[in-house]
């Protein structure tokens, strides 16, 4: 036995691994340094600094001290600086390869801090004429268009008629052009049919056919003979008479039609104007939802961007990866060769899980405290939602806030979330709610109360805002002459001390739709409602002076189209009674 | 490495026991398939240093298996991917993924799993194919080897020096 056995082996390998855990104790926290720096320097593409890393094994934890993430757009700027965050590790699951933390204290959370160098990494650097050619306030209000519409202001002063009728083709001006045309083509008509029909000429042939009969005597043959005669005569006459009413009946027919579309003429720019006058005349119902084009672009631009870090978030905090139970499932492994084969565990756990974070963040407006549990990409596998808590107080531009809510990834199909945000006493300075050259519109100062309520059930959204402000200043400056209800809108505006606005979205994150309402329109309508009234009927007089005068050619030249039809009447007439007059004289010479 | 297949001759041409040689070289299958840092190469290190195994022959087989290792990589991923998700072993596995053990050493890991099967199988066939190679060896070439004319043209290079010269594990299996 002793022949295969090497007691100096044991020692060896005791000294091994003794040395190893000796040079780990000494490497390992500069290891873990270097591959957190190493690690998320890749992850997000600009240097990523850590001053100081402690790892624990009893009890297990780890303990990081000022790690610096640079802003990969701003690399003089960090993104997010955290002055010490402490980690207590589950060992047990250590070992089974899973971050547990049972509880984690980031404090001294910072955000847009200054660098003293550059954190840009040249090679993971995005490309930067890429970079420059997006202005992201552009593409904001672009995507904001594209979902919740244009928010155009109403014009607020007369437009230029000659401008709008040298650009809208006017309908009835057409309209008479084409009846004129018509009413030509129909005489022209009527004209060959007057031809066809039996006209003076004939009628005189048919009296001297009449003369012959009446100087016809003598034998009783002949005066039978001119009885026949006269039979078809009358037949001659009276099939041409026939011909002549059945005409005339047709041509009355259509000469009323065209005299009953020459009288609508005079109505067609009455519909004309109405039309003008909607498209470009303001009017007191375009005030009723002056609110929505107020703060519509601001608050749907706001709404885009959250659906925006939704959309990217939401992959990855909904991800199925599965292994919560029953068949074994293959996972692409994180490094190396082969695949993880994953299989039900008893009690399921996800890879990595923070049970309780508390958060300690410094924040652009003070000092903002938090705490969330439950912290894990897989959901599904813990059964548990993932709860959260802020808290600020005695912030700069706020008296207070709490933000509480819960995401849902329980069931990865059917995710909810809600959240209720509770700010008061927040100040509102220098917002720019309208951006209109003819209309600026600023916000100067607002102090006030809000309530968020959020909503999302799959891809549906429910949404809702209410807030109130006082001590309101508004600040309507074009810096330029504006007109009379321009300065009526901003005079009203900026007498404002108070106003309340209600929000709701509701739809889906790709379609939704915004109402806004505010008391402010009750205000603007009772102040501006008669100005716009006054400015409309102007407006409406000068478009119908101007739509009349350009009318009155083509009116005129179709009425004299209709009064050439007049000519036909009469001679239609004419030979109706030259007709009649010969049919009495058909008589039989006995 | 001159060094060590020096070593490897002259534990060959010695009167070191054959099993001393073939276990070093089957306890370094399991080394060189199986990924280096998977914790059962710890155990491995345990045997070869406290059992009186050829250290040589160790080192050079684990070098020699580690190189073999990639090309069979796919074959080890098909066989552990085969094991793991055999319906038939579910249970046993499902049992086995919720120890320490069995996840601190990656077992749920197809390569893991298909490369330690495939050494542990041919550990036993390996240790006795390797005995008879050895002791063939000894019997029938040795003694031809050291009466050709190259073994004599060899006897007289620098590399013959070195395995002289080398003293050290006495035996064979120090």
């Amino acid at each position: 036995m002793k022949k295969w056995i090497r007691w100096k082996g044991l020692i060896a390998f005791a000294a091994a691994a003794v040395l190893t855990v000796v040079v780990w104790a000494l490497v390992v926290d500069a290891v873990v340094r270097r591959t957190i720096e190493a690690v998320g320097t890749r992850a997000v593409g600009a240097r990523v600094d850590l001053a100081e890393a402690d790892l624990s094994l009893f009890p297990a934890g780890l303990e990081l001290t000022g790690l610096a993430v640079t802003n990969p757009d701003s690399p003089m700027q960090n993104a997010v600086e955290i002055g010490h965050m402490k980690m207590d590790l589950d060992p047990g699951y250590l070992i089974k390869r899973k971050v547990i933390i049972n509880d984690m204290v980031v404090a001294e959370l910072r955000f847009n801090t200054p660098r003293k160098d550059s954190g840009e990494v040249p090679e993971l650097a995005p490309k930067k004429s890429e970079m420059e050619k997006i202005d992201v306030a552009e593409v904001s209000k672009a995507v904001a268009e594209k979902v919740c519409g244009k928010f155009t202001m109403p014009a607020l002063s007369q437009p230029d008629i000659k401008a709008i009728l040298a650009e809208e083709p006017l309908q009835s001006i057409q309209l008479a052009t084409d009846l004129e045309e018509r009413i030509k083509a129909e005489q022209t008509r009527w004209e060959k049919e007057l031809v066809r029909l039996a006209d003076e000429k004939t009628l005189n042939e048919y009296r001297a056919r009449v003369e012959k009969l009446k100087g016809t005597g003598g034998s009783f043959g002949a005066i039978l003979g001119a009885a026949g005669e006269v039979h078809q005569l009358q037949a001659d006459i009276q099939k041409d008479l026939n011909l002549l009413k059945q005409a005339q009946t047709t041509f009355t027919t259509d000469l009323k039609a065209y005299q009953q579309q020459v009288r609508d003429l005079s109505k067609a720019p009455l519909k004309e104007i109405d039309r003008l006058m909607d498209k470009y005349s303001l009017s007191p119902t375009g005030l009723a939802n002056l609110s929505q084009l107020i703060f519509g672009e601001k608050l749907c631009g706001w709404v885009q961007t959250a659906s925006d870090w939704y959309r990217n978030v939401e992959p990855y905090i909904g991800q199925v990866p599965g292994g919560a139970g029953g068949a074994p499932e293959e996972q692409e492994p994180l490094r190396g060769k082969g695949k993880n084969i994953r299989f039900a565990e008893t009690p399921p756990m996800p890879d990595f899980l923070i049970r309780n974070l508390k958060v300690n963040a410094a924040v652009a407006a003070g000092n903002l405290t938090g705490k969330a549990k439950n912290i894990t990409l897989d959901q599904h596998i813990l059964g548990s939602p993932m709860t959260y808590a802020f808290l600020g107080k005695q912030m700069k531009p706020i008296a207070s806030l709490s933000l509480i809510g819960t995401a849902n990834y329980v069931k990865p199909g059917d995710p909810k979330n809600n959240a209720r945000l509770n700010i008061k006493g927040l100040v509102l300075e220098d917002l720019s709610l309208v951006r209109e050259d003819s209309f600026p519109l600023t916000l100067k100062k607002a102090t006030g109360d809000l309530i968020l309520n959020l909503e999302t059930v799959g891809n549906a959204i429910d949404a809702g805002l209410k807030a109130e402000f006082g001590a309101v200043r508004f600040l309507a400056d074009a810096g330029e002459p504006q007109t009379a209800i321009a300065e009526a809108i901003g005079s009203a505006i900026s007498g404002v001390e108070r106003f309340t606005l209600n929000a709701e979205v509701v739809g889906t994150l790709d379609a939704y739709t915004l109402d806004v309402t505010s008391d402010l329109d009750k205000v603007l309508k009772s102040s501006v409602g008669n100005l716009v009234n006054a400015e409309a009927a102007k407006f409406q007089a000068a478009l119908k002076e101007q739509i009349t005068y350009r009318l009155q050619g083509p009116v005129a030249k179709t009425q004299g189209s209709l009064a050439g039809l007049s000519g036909i009447e009469d001679e239609l007439s004419k030979r109706l009674n030259l007709g009649d007059d010969l049919l009495k004289g058909v008589k039989l010479p006995f | 490495m001159i060094e060590a297949v020096a070593n490897l001759l002259r534990a060959l041409n010695s009167e070191t026991e054959p099993g001393q040689i073939s276990l070093a070289l089957c306890l370094s299958m399991i080394a060189g398939f199986t990924p280096v840092l998977s914790p059962h190469n710890l155990l491995v290190l345990l045997l070869v240093l406290v059992l009186r195994v050829n250290l040589s022959a160790f080192g050079l087989g684990w070098g020699l298996f580690s190189a073999l290792a990639y090309l069979l990589d796919p074959l080890f991923h098909r066989i552990g991917l085969a094991i793991l998700t055999a319906p038939a072993f579910t249970t046993l596995w499902t049992g086995f993924y919720n120890t320490v053990w069995f996840r601190l050493d990656r077992l749920n890991n197809t390569t893991v799993m298909g490369s330690l099967l495939f050494s542990l199988a041919l550990f036993v066939p390996g240790l006795i194919l390797f005995n008879l190679l050895i002791r063939r060896y000894r019997e029938h070439i040795l003694a031809w080897v050291k009466r050709t004319r190259l073994m004599r043209a060899f006897e007289a290079t620098k590399f013959y020096e070195i395995y002289q010269s080398v003293s050290g594990w006495r035996g064979g299996a120090v």
